[in-house]
C-alpha cells in the first residue's frame, strides 16, 4: 500500500509539472525547463519516500511538515520556471496542485473499492491525461494571453485554488475523515465546484479581452474617421481661401501693374512675397496618396503633437493595395499608438516617432521607430516585446502579431541603442 | 566614372545647375566626369529607356512639359536600384512623390551651391559603395579553383560536404568535398551583411529572396529554403533589417 501511495504521488507530480510547463510563460528553454522539472519531481519523490517509509513518532506533525515542504517546492518551481515572478506564477502553481486532485482522488477510490493497483494507476493516468488534454486544447492559448495582463488581480485570484486545496486537505487528512474515499458524492461535487469556478473566471477573462479588443478596434476606426474629417476640413478651408485669393487676383494684378508703372520694385517684391506666403498657407498636409492611411496619420499626428511628440512620416502607399484596408488601419494605429505613448514618456531623448512605409510590386514594408529609455524584455518564443504596463497594454502588439500571422507577414521588434524599432513585411503574390 | 545627367526645361536654370556641378567637380578634382544636359525630358526618357541599366547621377527638375521628373524617376528606378536621383523644384508639394521613387535629395530652387555640394557628396559616396572592389568567393572545383563575385551568388547549399553555389544567372558550381567546416569555408560569404544563414547548410542572399514566410524562404529562382527553428528569430530580424535599409 505504501508503495502504491508513493507511486501515486510521483505520477501526480509528473503530471503537475507537465501542467506547469504548459500553462506558465516559460523563462528558460524547453531543455532547461525539462531538467529543472525532473529535479523537482526527484526532490518531491525523496520527501514522499521519507514521509511514507520512515516511522515517525509524531506522524501528523511530520505529515504536515512534509506537505508544507512540498508546497514550498512546487510553488517555488512555478516561480523558478515562470517568466513572471509574481501573482501569476503563484496562481498557476496553486492551480497545478488542484489540477491533479481529480486523478488522485479517483485512483484512491478505485484502490479502496477494488484493491486493484494496476486499475488504480490506469484510472489516475487516464484522468490526469484527459483533464490536461482538455485544458491544453481548450484554454491554454487564451490563458497564456490572459496571463500577460497585469491588470487582473492575480494575487486575489490565488484565494480560489488555496481554498479548494485546503478543503480537500481537510477532507482527506483530518482523522475524523479517515474513510474519506466513501464520500464519493461529496468529493466529486467539490471537484465540480472547483471546475465551475475556474470556468467562470476564464469566461470573465475572455469577455474582458474581447471587450478590450472591440474597444481598440473602435478606437482605430475613430482615429481614422477623425483623421479623414480633419483632412476634409483642411481641404475645405484651403479651397475657401484659394477662392478668395482667386477673387482678389484681378485687384492683385492691377495693383502690380500700377507698381510696375511707378517702378516701385521693393513694393512689388513685398507683394510677391505676401502672395507666395498666402499660397504656402493653403497647402494641405498629406502623408501619402492612400486616403485611409492619410486619415490615420492626420489623426495620429494631432495626438502626437498634443503629447509633445513629433511624427516624421515617409509613406508611399497607393490608393489600391492587396490588404484589407481596415486591417491595415488596425496595424498602423496599434504601431503608432505604442510608439507615441513610449516616445511621450521620454525625457532624455528627442520625442520623435519615425514612420516609414513603402508599397512596391508585391511587398508592403512598414517600419515604426521611437526612442526608448528602459530595457525591453522579449518573449523568447515569439520574439515580441512583453509589456510590463498595467491595464490594457500588450493587446496592440498581439493584435499586430495576429494580423501578421493571418497574412503570413514577417513581424519583428528590436532595440538599437535607445531606439525601439518595429518592422513588418507583407508579401502578396 | 559615373555620368551626371541634368534635365530642366528652363535653360537658365539648366545652365546654372551645370555651372554649380562643374564647380563641384573642380573642387573635388573629379575631372574625368561627363555631364549630359537635357532641356527636353522626353529625349532623356527615350535615352534611359534604350539603356540596360542606369547607375548614374540624375539631377532632375520636377515639373517639366511632357515627361515630368517623377515619370523619369520611375523609369530610372525600374532600370537601376543604384542610380542616385536629386530633384530640383520650386515647391515642396512633390516631396512625397520624390520619396516614392526613392530620390536621394529634394532641393528647392533657386539651387544653392552648398545644398548641391552636399547632395553630390552624398551621391558620390553612394556610388562609391557600389564600385568598391567586388569581394569574391573561391572554391575548389573539378577543373581547379574558381572565384565568383559574392554579389552574384543567389544561395549556397552544403550537401554531404559538397558546396553547391547557385548564381543569380542560374549557373551552378559544384565544389570538391570540403575538409573544413562549412562556416569556415564560406566565411567570406557569411561575413557579408547581404547574406543570411537560415539553416546550418544554407546561405542565401537577402536581395534574392522572393518571399519570406514563417519557416521558409522562397528564392527568386523558385527554390524553397527551410528556416531552422533556432535560427528563425535571427534570420527574420536580419532580413527585415536588410529590407528596411534597402527600400525605406
Amino acid at each position: 500500500m505504501e508503495l502504491f501511495v508513493l507511486l501515486q504521488y510521483t505520477v501526480s507530480m509528473v503530471f503537475l509539472m507537465i501542467f506547469m510547463i504548459h500553462f506558465l510563460p516559460l523563462r528558460y528553454s524547453v531543455k532547461k525547463t525539462t531538467l529543472i522539472s525532473l529535479g523537482i519531481v526527484m526532490a518531491v519523490f525523496g520527501i514522499d519516500y521519507v514521509r511514507i517509509f520512515v516511522d515517525w513518532d509524531l506522524e501528523i506533525m511530520m505529515e504536515l511538515l512534509a506537505t508544507m515542504l512540498e508546497i514550498i517546492i512546487v510553488q517555488g518551481a512555478a516561480f523558478l520556471l515562470s517568466r513572471y515572478r509574481d501573482g501569476r506564477a503563484l496562481f498557476v502553481g496553486l492551480s497545478s496542485s488542484n489540477y491533479v486532485l481529480a486523478g488522485n482522488v479517483s485512483a484512491s477510490i478505485v484502490m479502496e473499492l477494488t484493491g486493484n493497483v494496476i486499475l488504480a494507476f490506469v484510472v489516475q493516468i487516464v484522468i490526469h491525461s484527459l483533464v490536461l488534454m482538455l485544458l491544453v486544447r481548450g484554454i491554454r492559448k487564451e490563458f497564456l494571453v490572459a496571463l500577460e495582463n497585469k491588470g487582473i488581480q492575480w494575487e486575489v485570484m490565488c484565494c480560489i485554488p488555496v481554498v479548494f486545496y485546503t478543503v480537500f486537505f481537510v477532507m482527506v487528512y483530518v482523522e475524523s475523515n479517515i474513510n474519506w474515499v466513501y464520500n464519493i458524492a461529496e468529493l466529486y461535487l467539490s471537484l465540480l465546484a472547483l471546475a465551475v469556478t475556474y470556468g467562470i473566471i476564464f469566461l470573465n477573462m475572455r469577455t474582458a479581452r474581447k471587450v478590450e479588443e472591440t474597444r481598440r478596434q473602435n478606437a482605430a476606426i475613430e482615429a481614422y474617421a477623425k483623421g479623414v474629417m480633419m483632412h476634409q476640413e483642411a481641404v475645405q478651408s484651403a479651397e475657401e481661401r484659394i477662392r478668395i485669393l482667386r477673387h482678389d487676383q484681378k485687384h492683385f494684378v492691377s495693383a502690380l501693374q500700377t507698381l510696375v508703372e511707378r517702378q516701385a520694385y521693393g513694393e512689388i517684391q513685398d507683394m510677391l512675397n505676401w502672395r507666395e506666403a498666402a499660397i504656402e498657407e493653403n497647402r494641405v498636409i498629406a502623408f501619402c496618396e492612400n486616403s485611409m492611411i492619410n486619415g490615420i496619420c492626420c489623426s495620429m499626428d494631432t495626438r502626437a503633437r498634443r503629447q509633445g511628440v513629433k511624427l516624421d512620416c515617409k509613406i508611399t502607399i497607393p490608393e489600391q493595395i492587396y490588404i484589407d484596408q481596415f486591417e491595415l488601419v488596425m496595424i498602423l494605429t496599434n504601431l503608432l499608438d505604442n510608439a507615441i505613448t513610449a516616445a511621450a514618456e521620454q525625457d532624455q531623448y528627442e520625442k520623435i516617432v519615425h514612420v516609414r512605409m513603402r508599397y512596391e510590386k508585391t511587398q508592403l514594408l512598414i517600419e515604426v521607430s521611437n526612442p526608448y529609455g528602459g530595457t525591453v524584455e522579449f518573449d523568447h518564443e515569439s520574439g515580441l516585446p512583453v509589456s510590463h504596463r498595467r491595464g490594457e497594454h500588450g493587446f496592440g502588439t498581439r493584435s499586430i502579431a495576429s494580423l501578421a500571422k493571418k497574412y503570413r507577414a514577417v513581424y519583428d521588434c528590436t532595440c538599437e541603442g535607445h531606439e525601439f524599432i518595429a518592422r513588418l513585411m507583407f508579401c502578396f503574390s | 566614372m559615373p555620368r551626371i545627367y541634368l534635365c530642366d526645361d528652363d535653360l537658365k536654370e539648366l545652365m546654372k545647375t551645370r555651372k554649380l556641378v562643374e564647380e563641384y567637380l573642380k573642387d573635388v578634382q573629379k575631372n574625368d566626369c561627363q555631364i549630359f544636359m537635357y532641356s527636353d525630358s522626353q529625349k532623356l526618357y527615350d535615352y534611359i529607356e534604350s539603356c540596360e541599366s542606369a547607375a548614374d547621377i540624375f539631377i532632375l527638375d520636377m515639373l517639366m512639359p511632357g515627361k515630368d521628373g517623377i515619370e523619369l524617376g520611375q523609369l530610372i528606378r525600374s532600370k537601376s536600384r543604384d542610380a542616385v536621383m536629386i530633384y530640383t523644384t520650386t515647391t515642396e508639394d512633390f516631396a512625397l512623390k520624390a520619396y516614392g521613387v526613392q530620390a536621394q535629395r529634394y532641393i528647392l530652387k533657386p539651387v544653392e551651391k552648398n545644398e548641391l555640394t552636399e547632395a553630390l557628396d552624398y551621391a558620390y559616396s553612394e556610388l562609391g559603395k557600389m564600385t568598391e572592389d567586388e569581394v569574391t568567393f573561391s572554391m575548389k572545383v573539378a577543373d581547379g579553383i574558381i572565384s565568383v563575385p559574392i554579389s552574384q551568388i543567389e544561395y549556397i547549399e552544403n550537401s554531404a560536404r559538397v558546396l553547391w553555389v547557385h548564381m543569380v544567372d542560374g549557373t551552378v558550381y559544384k565544389s570538391l568535398c570540403i575538409r573544413q567546416a562549412f562556416e569556415q569555408v564560406a566565411q567570406p560569404v557569411i561575413s557579408d551583411s547581404r547574406f543570411l544563414q537560415p539553416h546550418k547548410s544554407f546561405l542565401v542572399q537577402a536581395g534574392q529572396i522572393a518571399q519570406y514566410k514563417t519557416g521558409e524562404i522562397l528564392m527568386n529562382s523558385g527554390r524553397v529554403v527551410q528556416v531552422s527553428r533556432n535560427r528563425q528569430s535571427d534570420t527574420k530580424h536580419r532580413y527585415l533589417e536588410y529590407a528596411a535599409k534597402q527600400y525605406l
